[in-house]
């Protein structure tokens, strides 16, 4: 799963139940960035596996999923992290992958408000700027995705009940689920 | 022209990329490196409903 685009080669690290990638992005800056599958529990007996994504802080050892790097190379970023996609399922056909951006929920409005200038009324314009990416991607290319892929859908935040529904075009989720498919057996 | 890296330690800057990620991946080994989503992870999923096909 990519854009057919230029990625970054990747290092893959594997430790209990997570799966970490990680990777240097070359652009304005070398930076470092990990992505990380951790495993948060199972639905109908199927492993779900967050997706987290940050730049790694050597100093502190710290990785920041909240900031906006701007390097330059985002399209090769973002493929490098779709690219890392089909191996996960490689190693958990049944796996459930959940997908949220860390710009999502009532959180980082808070946070944003603090120090934004923008003062942005009634909607913070920030937020929810990550899964739009992801959702972005969905929906340009759901025919040819949808051959290898089953999306699913969540407009909600972990403080209120919601649903997980069908993926439909054009739905604001703030999650995103993805299963593979599984493959028919052609005689 | 490259700018200061602002995330990547003086020392590091030899180092290959393979040597450098080496590094990190001793020292990020067995962390729940986003302690803060997986936790809102957990949270939405113990408040979801499951209406869709499928999965």
């Amino acid at each position: 799963m990519n854009n057919n685009g230029k990625i970054y080669k990747t290092r893959r690290e594997r430790e209990g139940r997570s799966i970490e990638y990680l990777f240097v992005s070359h652009g304005e800056t070398d930076i470092d960035k990990i992505i990380q599958y951790q495993y948060v529990g199972k639905i109908n007996n199927k492993p779900i596996f967050n997706l987290g994504f940050g730049d790694y802080y050597e100093n502190t050892t710290q990785i920041i999923d909240n900031i906006v790097s701007n390097n330059g190379d985002v399209y090769t970023v973002f493929n490098t992290v779709l690219s890392t996609i089909p191996e996960l399922f490689n190693m958990h056909p049944n796996a459930i992958i959940m997908v949220r951006g860390s710009d999502s929920g009532s959180k980082f409005i808070q946070s944003c408000r603090q120090t934004c200038k923008k003062n942005c009324q009634p909607h913070c314009k920030k937020e929810n700027r990550r899964i739009t990416i992801y959702r972005e991607y969905i929906n340009k290319n759901y025919d040819s995705l949808n051959k290898e892929y089953t999306f699913f859908g969540n407009s909600g935040l972990a403080e209120n009940q919601v649903g997980i529904e069908n993926y439909r075009a054009g739905e604001k989720y703030t999650s995103i689920f993805v299963i593979k498919n599984k493959r028919k057996l052609v005689l | 022209m490259k700018t200061k890296q602002s995330n990547i330690a003086v020392s590091a800057k030899k180092l290959s990329d393979d040597e450098r990620l080496a590094i990190i991946a001793s020292k990020i080994k067995g962390r729940d490196l986003f302690p803060e989503r997986t936790k809102s992870a957990k949270k939405l999923l113990q408040n979801v409903k499951i209406l869709a096909k499928g999965l």
